[in-house]
């Protein structure tokens, strides 16, 4: 099986070498799109075996680093990346046919796909920060594809820099695990790491939070969590698949990386409370900012700014596989929206008329609706069926879920959500509500229980030692006192949301008045993206007026 | 070792403001093979009046400062062959900071080879730009691949090979140096390495972008000329390869 590895990325390189060196032309889409059915091919193959329970195994090609591994988060991955990259490299095959370089377009497409199939499938340390480099290197090239772009190669400068600033903490990480352990092997290190999870450095740190929280880091740069976000809504400039890929794939990695070293995080459950207020913090950020763009694009890069925020949340609190399944549904449904987004530019732009559904008639219009059945009654339906739906399914895969901090914190939210989703139902005019409540809670049925049952079923595949599962809640577990302060503490929050948001639609004139300013700066701040990057930029420029001086004052030499 | 003792290693290896020397030779002797060699030996020759006795603590932060001076000041430089010599400059004072008790002088040569290996690549793709356009100068030559697309391919990769990216040789210099540096010394060298990316980035920019306004067309690497290229780059990622595994296996 590992030999088979080994072809899965060896086949995109000398698709790679075939269409950027050969003369193909046109014909160049037709031979990538060859060699990467062949790829989906061989990895759906090794993603059967591994469900089939062919033990794990370790291909070395090299003896010191430049080993590839079989084991279930490896095949996982490389099924969803071969063919999130299978579905690119065919919707790019017309997309780009007006555009220059074209073979080297789906060169660079193969070479991306070396790269994260390399990284997913890195047995040894060294292989694993390779490929993790060489990921930002070739997206900037492909971000930059167009390459008269002053703002295509600008953008794609942030992408690159960000990432590489990601790649620094990856590459401290490993040479400490290197240093201590003497092994550039994963399974080596990390059952070390397990064997004395209390080990500490020469300066007195504790080996496994600071391995963790530098490939934490590491992981906040590749999935744009807060103040490592800004290139991520601002990369539109380059090709709409390369968006695609970049939103359905390579900004998960962050998810991935943190699932490699479940072994290190679960010996550092600080550092996992640490990446639970980030992920926190950036899907509240992303959302907020969502709210104001008026680029579909940038919109629904925000959308995945929001996204990656509750995913690296879910590793926070422990749920390391659910935190895959986010990364894969998120893919699948960013790709299409994204490979989508073109038409609806196109379409927007010979008809700017705005579809007047119920949805848009509520939210934007907010037109009081004819008939609306007592709120008392609503209130009681919105809080109680989401909590039942989610009780239930949680129970029939597992009866101690609510034993599991993580669990009741993704339970909470999933809980919420469905609430101000049927409370916002029934303030749409429908001739039938009770139709319309009903078809939302089924609809929530069938999303919680596939939700909870295909994330049950990722986490026995992936982490299939009940003990190492439950040993990873416990290291993202905190004490009750404190936890039940923060449910209490969000829970009021919550409610501080809905009366404002109650309010802004039912005060009189006179505080109408009083709150507009408000509201006014409020817009200013998330409409200018809270000046993050203004604040970037300015530093950049001072940076680099100092440097020019410091050279007129030495000559240049 | 003292300071008075390092100075005529700190011409080789180069600490600031002796740097100055090397900047100044290289910018000065245009010839190709006369670069080449200086690239190739200057490390080697530091190294060599270096080994003498293990460099001081002291030595090694003015060395690290060293090379986030020219790291910084190379953010600012236009000319192809002035960034070159800046970032040899960072790139050799980082030799003393991995002077560590892991590597003898065998294994230090071998990390300052496989810096000079990689500067040897945009040293190349330098002469041939300068032999179509006077000076390879950012902003000046900018819309490079409208004229000359192979040309300012290699370009890209020849400024990326010396700025420490997989898989050519620098990289795992870099590698070597920080397994063997202080965790302070160690996030001073990353400081380092990013803006080595940010330099190139930069440098690019000017070559890469806009679209080519100047009235005369250049003309483009023949084929034989790229595939020689090619060859060299591929030779250079075989031997880093050869290299990294010695240099690692040496930890």
């Amino acid at each position: 099986m590992e030999r088979l590895v080994f072809l899965l990325i060896i086949l995109p390189l000398i698709s790679a070498g075939i269409v950027g060196f050969g003369q193909f032309g046109r014909r160049s889409a037709a031979i990538s799109i060859g060699f990467n059915v062949a790829v989906f091919a061989i990895a759906l193959f090794l993603l059967a075996a591994s469900l089939d329970g062919v033990p794990n195994g370790v291909l070395h090609l090299n003896p010191v680093w430049g080993s590839v591994q079989f084991d279930p988060l490896a095949v996982l991955m490389a099924a969803v990346i071969s063919g999130i990259g299978l579905i690119v490299h065919v919707y790019s095959r017309r997309y780009m046919a007006e555009e220059s370089g074209y073979a080297r377009f789906f060169a660079l497409l193969d070479l991306m796909v070396v790269c994260l199939l390399l990284m997913v499938c890195a047995a040894d340390l060294l292989t694993l920060v390779i490929a993790w480099n060489l990921i930002g290197l070739v997206l900037f090239w492909l971000l930059d594809h167009r390459l008269a772009s002053p703002s295509a190669y600008r953008y794609g400068f942030w992408t690159f820099i960000t990432y590489r600033f990601g790649d620094l903490p990856l590459v401290l990480a490993a040479l400490i695990l290197h240093r201590l352990y003497g092994s550039w092997s994963m399974a080596v290190v990390f059952a070390k790491v397990a064997a004395d999870p209390t080990m500490t450095l020469a300066g007195g740190l504790p080996v496994a939070e600071t391995v963790a929280a530098l490939v934490a880091l590491s992981a906040f740069a590749r999935s744009a969590q807060f103040l490592l976000h800004n290139w991520l809504p601002y990369t539109m400039d380059g090709p709409t698949p390369v968006s695609a890929l970049m939103h359905a794939g390579i900004v998960n990695a962050g998810a991935f990386i943190i699932n490699r070293f479940a072994p290190v995080f679960v010996a550092a459950g600080v550092v996992l409370h640490w990446v639970f207020v980030v992920g926190l913090v950036t899907a509240i950020a992303g959302s907020l900012l969502m709210l104001a763009q008026n680029d579909i694009k940038k919109s629904l890069g925000y959308s995945t700014m929001g996204q990656m925020g509750f995913m690296i949340m879910e590793c926070g609190v422990g749920a390391f596989s659910l935190a895959i399944f986010h990364l894969i549904a998120h893919g699948l449904f960013k790709a299409t929206l994204f490979l989508s987004s073109g038409s609806a530019i196109n379409q927007a732009r010979a008809d700017d008329g705005v579809p007047k559904s119920e949805l848009y008639t509520f939210v934007v219009e907010r037109r009081p609706t004819a008939y609306r059945q007592p709120w008392q009654l609503m209130a009681l339906i919105t809080l109680a069926v989401p909590a039942g739906i989610l009780l239930i399914a949680h129970w029939l895969v597992g009866a101690g879920i609510l034993a599991e901090q993580g669990a009741i914190v993704l339970l909470f939210f999933g809980w919420i959500t469905g609430a101000q989703l049927l409370f916002s139902i029934h303030r749409m005019d429908s001739e039938n509500p009770w139709r319309m409540v009903s078809l939302a809670v089924i609809s929530l049925v069938v999303i919680v229980l596939g939700y909870t049952f295909i994330s049950h079923a990722f986490d026995l595949f992936l982490y299939p030692d009940a003990a190492f599962r439950r040993a990873i809640f416990s290291a993202a577990a905190i004490s009750p006192v404190a936890f039940d302060g923060v449910v209490v503490l969000v829970t009021l929050v919550i409610v501080a949301g809905w009366i404002l948001a109650y309010r802004a639609t039912h005060q009189d004139k006179e505080s109408d008045d009083r709150t507009t300013r408000s509201w006014l700066i409020y817009y200013a701040l998330i409409s200018r993206e809270f000046y993050i990057a203004d604040l970037y930029a300015a530093a950049s420029r001072g940076v680099l007026s100092a440097s020019r001086r410091v050279n007129l004052w030495l000559r240049w030499v | 070792m003292s300071l008075i003792a390092a100075l005529p290693a700190a011409v080789f290896l180069p600490l600031f403001p002796l740097s100055a020397l090397f900047v100044l030779l290289f910018c000065r002797v245009r010839d190709l093979s006369l670069r080449a060699l200086a690239i190739l030996l200057w490390p080697q020759i530091g190294l060599m009046l270096a080994s003498f006795a293990a460099p001081s603590p002291a030595l090694r932060i003015w060395a690290l400062l060293t090379a986030l001076l020219y790291a910084w000041r190379a953010l600012s430089v236009q000319e192809l062959d002035r960034w070159i010599a800046f970032i040899a400059v960072s790139a050799w004072s980082l030799l003393w900071v991995g002077w560590g008790a892991r590597y003898d002088l065998a294994g230090m040569r071998l990390l300052g080879l496989e810096f000079s290996l990689s500067l040897l690549a945009p040293m190349l793709v330098n002469a041939l730009l300068g032999r179509r356009v006077g000076v390879a100068y950012a902003g000046l030559n900018h819309g490079l691949p409208d004229v000359a697309p192979r040309l300012a391919g290699f370009l890209v990769v020849g400024v990326l090979a010396a700025v420490a990216t997989p898989p050519f040789p620098s990289f795992f210099a870099v590698l070597g140096i920080l397994h063997t540096a202080a965790p302070g010394m160690a996030v001073g060298i990353c400081a380092v390495w990013l803006l080595w990316s940010w330099t190139a980035l930069r440098l690019l920019e000017g070559f890469i972008t806009r679209r080519w306004t100047l009235p005369r067309r250049i003309a483009d690497l023949e084929r034989a000329t790229s595939m020689a290229l090619a060859l060299f780059f591929l030779v250079i990622c075989v031997l880093a390869l050869g290299l990294s595994n010695a240099s690692l296996a040496a930890l």
